[in-house]
């Protein structure tokens, strides 16, 4: 074992390891969903705030993301903070270790996510007033969580490389350390921006398919928008993943590209998951718009996000065992708090499932002072 | 220890920081929540559209500030303390990672409802719209529930110590009392946010019937309840273990915790100026209070809740994890296999354990390389509370000290002169090497510190290292023998800890105490006041 890494708390795992790295899987899944859909239509609803001066479509594009980018965000921050806790439980030794190296760069994340989060109220609260207005706000959000991915990807990679830990500390110990030396990092980094771009244009042309049946000639125009966005982001990360790809450490690559089978798979289901969803959306990018095809690719790119979580999930595993890192198995599972976790969740979908059906079954009231002025 | 340390002066301060931010909204957060909905219930009830506006436009402040503000600075904290505590996050989340994942439930929840709530004022109906509200309240509060059983147990684990049940932990022996003094916080912050959002109306009846209302039924209630709470909190915490009487200096006011008794005035201290703003300013003039005196209010709830905080941090000290972990990562239970734990690092030594060290130092002086290596252990053990020269800064704390005299308070640093620190750990190379170290740093010249080396067991040498840092000439409390004899102070030197219980005995032979009594009688009179007898 790398010496580099942290001994294990003499405390046993509240759980079998087993259920932390599904609930893992599943809440990152959900999260990177989320967080795609926030960091993509920050950027998509920027560049629409710039072309609004000559499109009326561009116009109220950003401005029906930025209205939704307050949920958006809580969404994703409430789903990130579950994934960063079952992270915390697995890989805690190595990611403690490694925040700590980037502990100035780490605790960043706090004053952007909420300059961010605030620039992003901003934005939707401005949408009767000039695009200007919404446009600078925009511009603050996209700022702040690029800046957010950043860091995040630093962590992330950091956290891969045990060996580097010493000398970095040995080198300076005040949390200013990045990791951009890291040849993964880049591709990486990369293809998380460009995904986010991918899944937000294909969100847009979904909902064109509905803003058509109202407004078919605003339906039609997003459909085609978010379908160039997801087309022509997906095919620069067929070269970014590919570069990322070559980056790993051999024997990853290795493992990935026929030595172990389910590693194997489900990267190559992943990537034609991904190919198709792209074949299916190239028609109604640059032809005539095919939208039964949309359904059909989302579900194809939802499919792809889910194997390539498993993916990275492998790399993780990979890269920490090829460092020595020896998961910790001994596990005494509180099995009460894990029966009342499940079942508050379940509570708690329900209750989430009721008020948002309340909030989008029902109709605008007419205020009196409204009733009044008519 | 087990992780590497963050080099950054002040570690702790920035939690606190962090911290009580949080906590000042986080607190808003719940009461706010059930002052919301019984506000749209009355205001509907009574058919009072502009109180009804009022809430309503509260309400997106309420959102504004405790989705962002709250919801993020509590994202803050957790990044903090891992990079501050690394170790007792790790402990916390192997402990209660599933408390942590029933908390998050409620946050789901939490968080939907908030803007449900803000959403639904024009869609829903009023009894759905309400129904939202409650379950908002519900769910934060039950937020605040789940957390406050882990910050509790970090104060008081009680059983847990033992058992390491989950149950345990949470259903600590503070949990129950300090859960109560939250709600009654929450529910006096949400009456003193309403006061202050309330200066916004322009309408001075409208502004009056809800100053009126927020004062009389929630921050007067609560103001009420709160002491008997916090009361009750410390009862149990001293039923638990924790000197509370003693850090406070209850009885000994020389003998408590400085920090603690500051914390302690400024809350009581706020509290009270925030009742007289209240009883004052608002309700005696609740048409016309204007904003400076909201502003004001506000600013004695953020200091009165924050050294509530404060005070509780202190108490724990020098745990990190009552009990179980110190300040420094060091654990208290000798665990098979653990190497961090205070007699392992005993056995092995602190600089032989750990790795996250920098480079051992070259020099072909030993003097310097015992600095080199106290210093290291001083980063290891002390860092995360002491600064140099800031807060708690050691370099003003040790000024004028020999090593002789450093040496002797390091093997009695739990004990020393009622400050709450955690023991030395190590082994007596580092101890020495501490010791050196920080008379350096306290201006011992190298000289000096030669010279201490090699003095023997005489009298002045006994007297360097174990009375000097209270008694010498420069400390605090002068050694005067104001005439008494040799064979006087040779008696007075058996019975120390009758004269003052913070003073450790004798300990060394007859000859050695009958040479420092007549060491101690030709000493010269002190020039100060402070001398001791």
């Amino acid at each position: 074992m790398t010496p580099w890494i942290p001994q294990p708390d003499p405390l046993p795992l509240p759980g079998p390891p087993w259920l932390f790295t599904a609930l893992l899987l599943l809440t990152f899944f959900l999260h990177l969903i989320a967080m795609n859909l926030v960091v993509g239509g920050t950027l998509i609803a920027l560049t629409a705030a710039v072309r609004a001066r000559t499109s009326e479509m561009a116009r109220t594009l950003a401005v029906s993301i930025s209205a939704l980018l307050p949920v958006g965000i809580a969404g994703a921050v409430t789903l990130g903070v579950a994934a960063l806790l079952f992270l915390q439980v697995l890989y805690g030794r190595v990611f403690f270790a490694s925040s700590v190296l980037m502990a100035v760069w780490w605790l960043a994340v706090v004053p952007l996510l909420i300059t961010g989060y605030y620039a992003a109220y901003g934005a939707a609260h401005n949408a009767d007033r000039p695009i200007s207005r919404v446009r600078n706000r925009l511009a603050v959000v996209a700022v702040a969580f690029v800046a957010i991915a950043v860091i995040y990807t630093t962590n992330m990679t950091l956290m891969l490389r045990p060996a580097e830990f010493i000398v970095l500390f040995q080198r300076s110990a005040r949390g200013l350390h990045g990791n951009a030396g890291d040849p993964t990092f880049v591709p990486r980094l990369a293809h998380t921006l460009l995904s986010a771009l991918a899944v937000t244009g294909l969100a847009i042309a979904l909902t064109g398919l509905t803003v058509r049946r109202t407004d078919p000639a605003r339906g039609g125009w997003m459909i085609r928008h978010g379908a160039r966005w997801f087309t022509g982001s997906t095919v620069c990360n067929l070269a970014v993943g590919v570069a990322w790809l070559g980056m790993l450490p051999v024997g990853t690559v290795y493992a990935l590209l026929g030595g172990q089978l389910v590693p194997t798979l489900v990267l190559a289901g992943g990537s034609v998951a991904g190919l198709a969803a792209l074949f299916l959306m190239l028609g109604t990018a640059f032809g005539d718009a095919r939208p039964a095809r949309i359904p059909l690719a989302a579900g194809c790119l939802a499919l792809a996000i889910a194997l390539m979580t498993l993916t990275r999930d492998f790399v993780r595993h990979a890269a920490l065992s090829a460092a020595g890192f020896i998961p910790v198995t001994w596990s005494a599972p509180q099995w009460g708090p894990i029966a009342i976790f499940f079942v508050l969740l379940a509570g708690s979908v329900g209750l989430v499932a009721w008020m948002v059906w309340q909030l989008t079954h029902s109709r605008p009231a007419v205020r009196p002072e409204e009733t009044k002025a008519a | 220890m087990n992780y590497p340390l963050w080099d950054v002066p002040g570690a702790g301060l920035l939690i606190a920081f962090i911290a009580i931010i949080h906590v000042f909204i986080s607190h808003f957060a719940v009461g706010g929540g059930l002052y919301l909905v019984l506000a749209e219930r009355r205001a509907r009830r009574e058919r009072d559209d502009a109180f009804l506006d009022f809430v309503r436009a509260h309400s997106r402040f309420f959102v504004l500030l405790t989705l962002v503000g709250g919801a993020m600075t509590g994202v803050g904290i957790w990044f903090t303390i891992g990079l501050v505590h690394p170790a007792a996050t790790s402990t916390l989340i192997n402990t209660f990672v599933w408390g942590w994942a029933i908390e998050w439930t409620f946050f789901v929840a939490e968080i939907a409802a908030a803007m449900v709530y803000l959403y639904g004022w024009d869609r829903l109906s009023p009894g759905v719209h309400m129904a939202v509200g409650w379950i908002y309240f519900g769910a934060a509060w039950l937020s605040l529930a789940v957390i406050n059983g882990i910050l509790s147990f970090m104060l008081t684990p009680g059983a847990w110590l033992e058992t390491r049940r989950f149950w345990d932990g949470i259903l600590n022996p503070t949990y129950v009392p300090s859960v109560v003094a939250r709600t009654f916080g929450s529910m006096a912050l949400a009456g003193v946010y309403a006061v202050f959002t309330a200066t916004w109306l322009t309408d001075a009846a409208t502004r009056a019937r809800i100053a009126r209302y927020s004062a009389r039924s929630w921050i007067l209630p609560a103001a009420l309840g709160l002491p008997l709470a916090a009361l009750w909190t410390l009862a149990a915490a001293s039923n638990a273990g924790v000197p509370v009487r003693q850090i406070l200096g209850l009885l000994d006011p020389a003998a408590g915790q400085p920090v603690a008794r500051t914390a302690a005035v400024a809350m009581v201290g706020a509290s009270v100026a925030a009742l007289l703003l209240v009883a004052g300013g608002v309700l005696r003039r609740p048409h016309a209070y204007g904003r400076p005196v909201a502003a004001l209010l506000m600013a004695a709830a953020f200091v009165a809740l924050g050294s509530a905080e404060w005070l509780r941090e202190v108490l724990r000290k020098p745990y990190v994890i009552g009990g179980y972990m110190y300040v420094n990562g060091v654990r208290v239970p000798a665990d098979a296999g653990d190497r961090f734990s205070v007699a392992a690092l005993n056995e092995a030594g602190v600089l032989e354990t750990v790795r996250w060290r920098r480079p051992a130092s070259r020099s072909a002086d030993e003097i310097d390389r015992l600095a080199a290596d106290g210093e290291e252990v001083f980063r290891l053990e002390c860092s995360s509370c002491h600064t140099q020269t800031g807060y708690l800064g050691i370099r003003p704390l040790v000024k004028g000290a020999s090593a002789g005299a450093m040496h002797t308070m390091i093997r009695r640093l739990d004990t020393w002169r009622g400050r709450r620190m955690p023991p030395f750990v190590g082994t007596a190379y580092e101890r020495q090497a501490l010791a050196t170290y920080l008379a350096r740093t306290g201006g011992a010249t190298r000289e000096a510190l030669v010279a201490q080396r090699q003095a023997g067991a005489t009298a002045s040498a006994y007297f360097e290292e174990n009375c000097s840092l209270c008694h010498g000439a420069d400390a605090e409390f002068p050694f005067d023998a104001r005439g008494r004899s040799a064979d006087e102070l040779q008696a007075l030197l058996g019975r120390l800890p009758e004269i003052n219980d913070v003073m450790p005995p004798f300990e060394g032979s007859d000859e050695l105490r009958r040479a420092l009594a007549e060491y101690l009688a030709g000493l010269p009179a002190p020039a100060t006041t402070e001398a001791v007898r």
